[in-house]
């Protein structure tokens, strides 16, 4: 299941990013905070039950708790790279040039086992991008628990793929959500999609099937 | 589904009433040897192959569960699946860019013998016709699927203990069951184990209304709700009402008893193979003492939507008395938490079953009274604590404690 944190402090933007996602990715499950506490909360909990976020979406200025003033946050950054570094961070800002953000980036988002970062400026289409980065980080991290290097480490704790999802469902999951946001992927992912898949694009719906001949 | 022709070129055929397999021979008599991509010839594994699928076919088609016949030949390819997926050698169903259904099975088994080799593929194949069976219900690229993987599963696995009774190849993921009864009924890293659940439906209620509940689903119902609606009639499928009997708790309580021959989880060659299911946490309760987990904050419990944990009390030093405290930390009436508590007999079997119900004082406490503990008739008791919530959302990560005071 696609696990999506949102931690942001103006509730009705939180709300309304809960639903644009939700609509969305209609099966992730997303879990929501509006403080810094709240939200390393929820990822204590997510490592508990050894479902970690695949995407988590941080506001830079953070409460630490409920009532106080918003202030730059690099805790959960922090929590997430110790606990959960392969947890796609996506910040939305309208202060991308702040020389803090770029800092931040610096510190916290590089490195081999930093999580990844996506950096959205806040400005008419950031929706538009948040979707479309979403989307491609979705189908690329699903083609690698199949395909690549990390197919190898799940495939240890799958015993020949008879426990969990299962390869069909795994593989259904897959080819439904290529379908579905085929065209907002970015073209680098569109390419890793038809190494292995057929797709007709022709026409809406767009088709996909398992390619058997590699 | 057509393969590309640098296949073909090599491939045989088994033709059956109702699938095609396709395969290439490891060491033909003419022509390239397909090497790990080819069937070896010894042990009969395509025969298995095509017996399993051909079985799966009449029973899905004859009664009770008198599902359609299907309108086409199935493909079927026998491919070494770990060169499209990275060491797996896992079967899998799919469907082509035309919306047909096919499966692909493996080549190449890592079994010991033959025979463990021709049983696992009868199995394999058994599970994957049913999907192809179910495909026609609810295909795979349905948006509408993604919440019928688990019962898609579940049921392919159903199909399996009922015409695989000689080899219990489903038995390799049932340690997971066994060993996390806290997961949750619908839980995507559980779905092979929900053919457990579907397993005691089908004690309960026939195999036909399993099947009912696929064959009769609307296309946006979930599995729950399904269930939940064909039920209407009958039994609730979970209730945390201490009063009302119900479909989940009732099946949390009976795993239990798996070496029960009143069980309708009755399963000795489970327990043989990995004991009992996991408990919590055991207690031995002495006079005047009181036990458990709610004098320590840090051992709270949860419990997901759908899931349940196992408590077990041994009464030592002739204690007469007992009662047990479930606190859980929703509002009042509002906690979809259940808990009751069973008793287990000398022979191991369950005994009377008491319901913790809400204390006069604080609805927030369930509680349960035994007055005359028995030695001779009561060796344990086990707590079965149950969530009947259905919704993830809402019903996740439920708190308590819990309490036992012996006298």
């Amino acid at each position: 299941m696609f696990h999506i944190l949102i931690v942001e402090d103006i509730l009705n933007t939180l709300e309304a990013l809960r639903d644009l996602l939700q609509e969305e990715f209609p099966n992730a499950l997303i879990e929501t905070a509006p403080t810094v506490a709240e939200g390393k909360e929820k990822i204590r909990v997510a490592m508990a039950k050894n479902q970690p976020f695949n995407i988590a979406i941080l506001d830079f200025k953070l409460p630490a708790h409920k009532g106080h003033n918003p202030e730059v946050d690099e805790s959960l950054c922090q929590e997430i790279r110790s606990v959960m570094p392969e947890t796609l961070v996506i910040h939305i800002t309208a202060f991308h040039e702040d020389p803090a953000v770029a800092r931040h980036i610096t510190k916290y988002h590089t490195g081999v086992n930093a999580p990844r970062v996506g950096l959205i400026q806040k400005n008419a289409r950031w929706p538009e991008k948040l979707l479309g980065e979403m989307k491609s980080y979705s189908i690329e991290e699903q083609m690698n628990a199949l395909f690549g290097p990390k197919a190898i480490a799940s495939a240890r704790s799958l015993e020949s793929g008879r426990i969990g999802a299962g390869l069909t469902q795994t593989l259904a999951k897959l080819i439904r959500d290529i379908a579905t946001y085929w065209n907002d992927l970015d073209d680098e992912t569109k390419e890793k999609v038809r190494d292995r898949f057929s797709i007709s694009d022709k026409q809406p719906p767009v088709r996909v099937s398992l390619r058997l001949d590699i | 589904m057509r393969l590309q022709n640098n296949l073909t070129g090599t491939m045989s055929f088994l033709q059956s009433e109702h699938f095609r397999i396709n395969y290439s021979l490891r060491n033909p008599r003419e022509g390239q040897g397909r090497g790990t991509s080819g069937v070896s010839g010894t042990g009969g594994l395509i025969e298995a192959y095509k017996d399993g699928l051909e079985m799966l076919y009449r029973e899905l088609t004859s009664s009770p569960m008198s599902r359609p016949e299907l309108d086409q030949i199935t493909e079927v390819h026998i491919l070494d699946v770990a060169s499209i997926f990275p060491i797996m050698s896992a079967s899998f169903t799919s469907e082509d860019q035309d919306g047909v259904p096919y499966i692909v099975l493996p080549c190449r088994t890592s079994d010991p013998t033959c025979e463990a080799e021709r049983q696992r593929a009868l199995a394999t194949a058994v599970h994957e016709a049913t999907h192809v069976f179910n495909y026609r219900k609810r295909p795979l690229s349905s948006p509408y699927s993604a919440r019928w993987g688990w019962f898609d599963e579940a049921l392919a696995v159903l199909m399996e203990m009922r015409l695989i009774t000689d080899y219990r190849d489903h038995f390799r993921f049932l340690g997971d069951w066994i060993e996390k009864p806290e997961l949750s009924l619908d839980s995507p890293v559980a779905n092979y184990q929900a053919g457990q659940f579907l397993a005691y439906l089908a004690k309960r209620l026939g195999v036909e209304f399993v099947n009912r509940v696929w064959m009769e689903s609307e296309e946006r119902e979930t599995p729950l709700e399904t269930i939940t609606r064909l039920l209407s009639a009958g039994p609730k499928f979970a209730s945390a009402d201490p009063d009302e009997s119900d479909l989940f708790a009732s099946y949390c309580l009976e795993s239990w008893f798996l070496t029960d021959p009143a069980s309708r989880m009755y399963a000795p060659d489970l327990y043989e193979r990995y004991g009992e299911r996991a408990i919590t946490e055991s207690f031995v309760l002495r006079g005047c003492e009181s036990v458990g987990t709610n004098e320590r904050p840090e051992k709270k419990h949860a419990l997901d939507h759908l899931a349940c944990r196992y408590y077990r009390f041994y009464p030592k030093d002739g204690i007469k008395q007992l009662s047990v405290e479930l606190h859980s930390f929703d509002e009042a009436g509002r906690s979809p938490l259940k808990a009751e508590l069973a008793v287990v007999t000398n022979e191991n079997r369950l005994g009377r079953v008491i319901p913790l119900r809400p204390a006069l004082d604080n609805t927030n406490i369930l509680v349960a009274h035994v007055n005359q503990v028995d030695p001779h008739e009561h060796d344990h008791f086990i707590l079965v604590v149950t969530n009947c919530g259905v919704n993830h959302r809402f019903d996740d990560e439920k708190q308590f404690t819990i309490k036992a005071l012996a006298i």
